[in-house]
């Protein structure tokens, strides 16, 4: 763990080039040493990456530690057009850099907490300490200090000890990669927590909106970015009812559309031997399948899989008279509308709650449907984000928690 | 914080429909529903303004903590229990109502027992939550379903069966006296301020309601609209034979140009949304007020309650008592009872504004 040039110039090289052995104890207190009294303590340090001399009679310990993943990566999931275009780091001190050389505010505050009784996984708390409440971060710090676990490696896994629900589906806290939407997010008084060895930073509270915003949003003319918000609802709404509208409409209401319509639908699905839910079962399964598979394939083979699967698979199937054409189309509305959604997370469940309304849909057709819709809402509207409202209408009022109103 | 008392009134307006609004008034349209519906307006506007003038003088208190305050405790269980239950049949009117109607035009083959417990399951859940929530819930419902609502008014408005004789000939029978049926069953469209009875906990000093003059004005229009469109639709005598004539007068219409071209179904589907948010919102309401009869606490403004189970028993105690009831009434009967229902609500609603304003006079007199 330790890193061999750290090593020589800090003990090799002053060990030589010392005249008396006061002046290597001053040299070595210099660059940081400390003096151990605690023979115990020992191990922990040297797991830590530090190295123990003894010298005169005292114990001191140096860190050594070799940094890895210090270099920021390009930007995988987030991806804007325009705009910075590295991402996070994996070693925490770098990251820490970042965000401080774009936030040159004095009250940038950092607080440090180690966390995971094995992996001893650092922590860092960002904040804004003029722009953050007070109460929030109180909750916060219990929170952390409160976290039990063997093994902390991951920012996703850390988004779930805080949250303190056991059953927990729509995410109340930001997971990002991008140190502008960091930079934002601590000017807008939010907290943002980062971890040693990990690219990701964990934004909260964040509500429904920052989900739905892209950065993008603040690089582009005013009506291109609210065209493209407008755009990413719609996708959502199709993307959540399309499967279901598909199953009242054939099994339910036939006739809501006009009759052309209907007929067309009716002549696709002629060959089609069961009910509408199957179908869209057997659709959606394929699909979820393919894109779970090309996101655990290596990158090249991804490609091939998705090539099979979505062409060849999909033009087969209707063929065979296992799916209508109609079918097809939904399928892939739903998913690349799915992928619309600018944050993973959300964009993940979404994909699990358009299965409930499925099965409403199987059940009660546009009613259920409806219903269902309506409910959604009002669970949205009824989460709380570290006291946050999660879903609410004209949000501004409170606070400009979207990132389209930079202050 | 103050713009979420108009979603409430607004949502009262447009439901009338499905509490039968229309067809009561059109029943007596030659005998004082025209005159009837102008005195509605009068009374509606006046109590919405006297009752909230007078919840002025106790900002951030519902009416349970005023009750508290003021009334002996004799008095206040009763007086809470009764209104948690009127409250609460305003919801059931409108969910039996409307699955009633569901079950008609939309699913012939469902069973109506099923989509009832689907509706009072998911309104009872979301109704068991905070009230911020539900009010944040109203917000989003109503600014998306106004203008569809809106695009059917203005449809049915210059639709070309839309016969502006008959119209004329019933407005003609204003000067006929009205009686107390015509004038509580109009002033239902009124009823949206008393909410506040509980949401009144979440508004503030600050949170001054500006702007009730509005009330009357639009009320007026949802009122007229709802009357007089059906006339116009269906004839001055055979508008008399359908039961939910306004959902034979979105049938009435088609949009040429539209995706779905009947509008019965956006009809249909626009009102199950707002439906499902009235019964959210009155059982939310109802729950409140029956939950701090038998509390021995004085309600407080928490962090924020998210999920009250105690909320939730109450409401489903009440919508199994609900079905059960039902069991026994068959459409007309049950029709007769949610007539006797409006009337009682008008009386008890007079009551509770009088109960309130002279509450409020005290405290302001107090400080």
């Amino acid at each position: 763990m330790c890193d061999d040039t750290k090593l020589y110039y800090l003990i090799d090289k002053p060990f030589l080039s010392c005249q008396t052995a006061e002046e290597f104890t001053q040299s070595l207190l210099t660059y940081g040493a400390v003096k151990q009294t605690d023979a115990l303590k020992l191990n922990e340090q040297i797991t830590l990456g530090h190295t123990v001399v003894q010298h005169m009679g005292c114990v001191y310990s140096v860190n050594v530690k070799k940094s890895l993943n210090e270099q920021s990566e390009d930007i995988k999931i987030e991806h804007v057009l325009t705009g910075p275009q590295k991402a996070l780091a994996e070693d925490l001190l770098a990251n820490v850099h970042m965000i401080r050389s774009r936030y040159k505010k004095q009250e940038l505050h950092l607080e440090q907490y180690i966390l995971g009784r094995s992996s001893k996984t650092e922590v860092m708390l960002l904040f804004d300490v003029q722009l953050a409440k007070q109460q929030l971060l109180d909750r916060i710090r219990a929170k952390l200090l409160s976290i039990d676990v063997d093994i902390l490696q991951s920012t996703g896994q850390l988004e779930i000890l805080m949250n303190s629900r056991r059953f927990s589906l729509f995410p109340t806290m930001l997971i990002t990669e991008r140190p502008d939407r960091i930079v934002l997010n601590i000017s807008q008084g939010k907290i943002v927590i980062l971890l040693q060895g990990s690219p990701f930073a964990l934004i909260l509270p964040a509500v429904f909106y920052d989900f739905m915003s892209a950065m993008d949003d603040l690089y582009q003319a005013y009506w291109v970015s609210r065209g493209l918000i407008i755009l990413r609802y719609i996708a959502l709404v199709l993307t959540l009812t399309l499967p279901a509208l598909y199953i009242s409409l054939i099994s339910y209401n036939p006739e809501l559309t006009r009759v052309q319509l209907t007929m067309t639908i009716a002549g696709s699905r002629a060959a089609v031997p069961y009910p509408s839910y199957f179908e869209v079962f057997f659709m959606l399964f394929l699909i979820e399948a393919l894109v779970e598979a090309s996101l655990r394939l290596p990158k090249f083979i991804g490609s091939t899989a998705t090539t099979v699967g979505g062409l060849i698979l999909g033009q087969a199937a209707q063929q065979a008279g296992l799916v209508s054409s109609i079918m097809i189309i939904l399928t892939s509305a739903v998913a690349i509308s799915n992928f619309v959604i600018p944050i993973n997370t959300m964009s993940a469940a979404m994909r699990f709650v358009k299965y409930p309304l499925i099965v409403l849909a199987i059940l009660f057709g546009f009613i259920g449907t409806v219903a269902g819709m309506f409910f959604l809402i009002g669970y949205l509207a009824n989460l709380r984000s570290f006291d946050e409202p999660y879903l609410k209408l004209f949000i501004g009022e409170q606070q400009a928690s979207r990132p389209d109103k930079s202050r | 914080m103050k713009r979420y008392f108009y979603y409430v009134v607004i949502m009262c307006m447009i439901i009338n429909i499905m509490l039968n609004v229309p067809t009561y008034l059109i029943e007596q349209r030659y005998d004082g529903a025209v005159m009837g519906m102008i005195a509605a307006v009068v009374s509606g506007g006046l109590c919405a303004f006297m009752f909230i003038k007078s919840l002025r003088p106790f900002p951030g208190q519902g009416l349970p903590e005023i009750f508290r305050t003021y009334l002996p405790h004799a008095v206040r269980v009763p007086l809470l229990l009764y209104l948690g239950i009127m409250w609460f049949a305003a919801g059931g009117v409108a969910l039996i109502t409307f699955s009633r109607i569901l079950q008609r035009y939309l699913d012939p083959d469902i069973d109506i027992l099923v989509l009832r417990i689907l509706l009072i399951l998911i309104c009872s859940i979301l109704a068991a939550g905070s009230s911020r929530s539900i009010l944040y819930l109203a917000e989003i419902i109503i600014i998306f379903h106004i203008p569809l609502i809106g695009l059917l008014l203005i449809k049915s408005l210059g639709y070309e069966y839309m016969d502006w004789d008959a119209v004329k000939v019933v407005s003609h029978y204003v000067k006929n006296p009205p009686n107390l049926e015509v004038v509580s069953v109009a002033s239902y469209i009124f009823t949206g301020y008393i909410n506040m009875a509980v949401f009144n906990r979440y508004f503030h000093k600050e949170d001054k309601i500006t702007w009730l003059w509005i009330i009357p004005i639009i009320g007026i229009g949802v009122l007229f609209t709802t009357f007089f469109i059906p006339i116009g639709f269906h004839g001055t005598e055979g508008v008399e034979t359908f039961i939910y004539v306004w959902v034979s007068t979105a049938d009435s219409m088609r949009m040429e140009y539209g995706f779905v071209e009947r509008v019965i179904y956006m009809f249909l589907l626009v009102y199950l949304s707002l439906s499902l948010l009235f019964i959210t919102v009155t059982w939310h309401v109802g729950a409140e007020l029956i939950k701090d009869a038998f509390s021995k606490k004085r309600w407080v403004q928490t962090a924020e309650q998210r999920f009250s189970w105690k909320l939730w028993i109450i409401i489903l105690l009440l919508s199994v008592q609900c079905l059960l009831t039902l069991k026994y009434l068959n459409e007309k009967q049950f029709f007769e009872l949610s007539r006797q229902w409006l009337i009682l609500r008008y009386i008890s609603e007079i009551g509770l504004v009088m109960i309130v304003f002279w509450l409020g006079r005290k405290a302001s007199k107090c400080k």
